[in-house]
């Protein structure tokens, strides 16, 4: 890669790190595996960068990679991943993630409570639709599915969500 | 057009979400992590390449353990005063790990199903239980440069080595968490393992060799009894294609470890082993998420081809591809595509087996 190349593509790291690592939060619910999550897309991104810029749309690559790499990180058959509320070890307890105020972080911790009650492809509906922006077609795009599955998807997930108690009880600020 | 609720959680997402400030983007690290993917990559051209011109060595060559790291693993059982289910901890490459088996119930989880903290990630599913047959079941989780593999132990198995391909020998001694014999080990993520075996007293048990896949945690799939020989190491292409603009493939790896399939596309590689031991009938095996989605089969000696009917019309036909004694058929299917139905044919083009939908979400 040249040495123009290897800029481009770390301003481009610069600009999307944020939000990258904010998508495999919402995928993950565990801010030190999305870091890890987002840096390991990143690191295949660089290893095709000249495949990424040729894409057009580096950004939906780059989510597409950040998709295939959270459905890889269990491989073994019969092997799930919960989405807890209850974070197992401390989330950077007195450093950068933290929030600041302490409203926000009840919303953040209810939102996920209610987050995890939703199975893998429907947790990553809710994200890619309403947290990303995404429309019905670049998710199904996204996902590997029709945008049917998306619509039903993202209904059931919004019925489950409704029906929860954490959001609508705890959540409100 | 957004409903109300719909339009509340987009808010609430956003403020929540918009609070996670991360750490400075590393772009040292994925820079230089990226070069080694390339580098792997160009590694692995070339040795197909070779594989090309060697001919007969295409087997052994696609399934090359990786290189012998620098790498020195320990493992080591809870001492006392150790936290309630810890299975093992240990260093490997000098970053530290463990494995901790969860409370039950503690994440909600169903009846039959166990939470594990495997190298700070947290995976939960159903047990399976160990057998005269698997003295181990053993699940396999990858985080960070790492990856580790940990799993419920038979009662009669005293304690269990394990071979890395760096030389390194392992002893695992079990412990019990919330009642349950386990044991765990972890090792930097490309270190292949060799084998495994398990003892009771100073009798050896079983032996398996896993299926150290190129992406993902080694899977430890058949166990062998002292002196049965294991299947002759095989690998083919059984299909490949372009779906989505992504160009796929499926590989077949027979050897001591059984029938293990590997589909690549796109940017993602999905390994699944076979837990059961050939030959195998005629059915879909399964699709691991896209896009592109590859679906794999196995097929009867007598199948020669399989004929997929796509929703929507049209029908794709694809070849039984035999691979060490035992046939496979594999095919790809585009974003939002789906099978409505399959039907495999003998040479006299008569009906031997058939099946319903295949790719649906």
């Amino acid at each position: 890669m040249t040495e123009h190349a290897d800029e481009e593509f770390r301003e481009f790291m610069s600009g999307r790190w944020p939000g990258t690592v904010r998508l495999a939060y919402g995928l993950t619910g565990d801010l030190g595996h999305a870091e890890d999550l987002a840096q390991t897309a990143f690191a295949k991104a660089y290893a095709s960068w000249a495949r990424v810029r040729r894409s057009g749309d580096p950004d939906a690559y780059l989510r597409q990679i950040v998709l295939n790499e959270n459905r890889n990180r269990f491989r073994k058959r019969r092997v799930t991943e919960w989405l807890t509320g209850r974070l197992p070890e401390p989330d950077h307890p007195d450093g950068p993630g933290r929030p600041d105020s302490g409203a926000v972080h009840d919303d953040r911790l209810a939102l996920l409570a209610a987050l995890r009650t939703l199975g893998p492809r429907q947790r990553a509906v809710v994200v890619l639709r309403y947290w990303a922006g995404l429309t019905e077609t670049e998710a199904a795009a996204a996902l590997g599915c029709s945008v049917g599955t998306v619509k039903s998807q993202a209904a059931r997930a919004l019925a489950t969500l409704r029906k929860s108690t954490e959001l609508v009880e705890e959540g409100r600020p | 057009m957004s409903s109300p609720h719909e339009q509340d959680l987009i808010e609430r997402l956003d403020r929540a979400f918009g609070t996670i400030s991360p750490r400075p983007a590393p772009a040292g690290i994925a820079v230089r992590q990226g070069r080694r993917i390339r580098a792997r990559r160009r590694i692995s051209a070339a040795a197909g390449l070779a594989v090309v011109a060697a001919g007969a060595c295409v087997p052994y060559l696609l399934h090359r353990p990786a290189a012998p790291a620098a790498t020195v693993v320990t493992d080591l059982p809870p001492g006392p005063g150790a936290a309630a289910g810890l299975i093992a901890s240990g260093t490997a490459g000098g970053h530290r790990w463990r494995v901790v088996a969860e409370r039950p119930g503690r994440y909600g989880e169903g009846l039959g199903d166990r939470c594990f903290m495997a190298l700070g990630v947290l995976g939960c599913g159903p047990v399976t239980h160990p057998s005269r047959s698997a003295p181990v079941q053993f699940t396999g989780a990858m985080a960070g440069g790492m990856a580790a593999q940990y799993g419920p132990v038979a009662a009669d198995v005293s304690y269990l080595t394990v071979q890395l391909a760096t030389g390194q020998l392992l002893t695992l001694h079990p412990v019990t968490a919330f009642g349950t014999r386990y044991v765990a080990f972890a090792a930097a993520r490309h270190t292949a393992i060799s084998r495994v075996t398990a003892y009771s007293g100073s009798q050896e048990l079983a032996t398996a060799v896993p299926f150290n896949a190129s992406a993902g945690p080694a899977v430890v799939n058949l166990w062998l009894r002292p002196g049965q020989p294991g299947l002759p190491r095989a690998s083919r292409l059984v299909a490949a294609g372009t779906s989505s603009g992504e160009t796929w493939s499926l590989t077949a790896y027979l050897g001591p470890w059984g029938a293990c399939l590997v589909a690549r596309g796109g940017d993602t590689t999905a390994s699944d082993c076979i837990g059961t031991r050939l030959p195998l009938g005629t059915s879909v095996l399964g699709w691991p998420e896209g896009p592109p989605r590859v679906v794999s089969g196995s097929a009867a000696a007598a199948v020669t081809h399989v004929v997929v009917t796509l929703a929507g019309g049209g029908t794709i036909r694809v070849p039984a591809v035999p691979v060490g004694g035992q046939k496979f058929f594999g095919f790809g299917l585009a974003a939002g595509q789906r099978a409505t139905g399959w039907r495999a044919y003998d040479p006299a083009r008569r009906l031997v087996a058939s099946g319903g939908a295949v790719g649906g979400s």
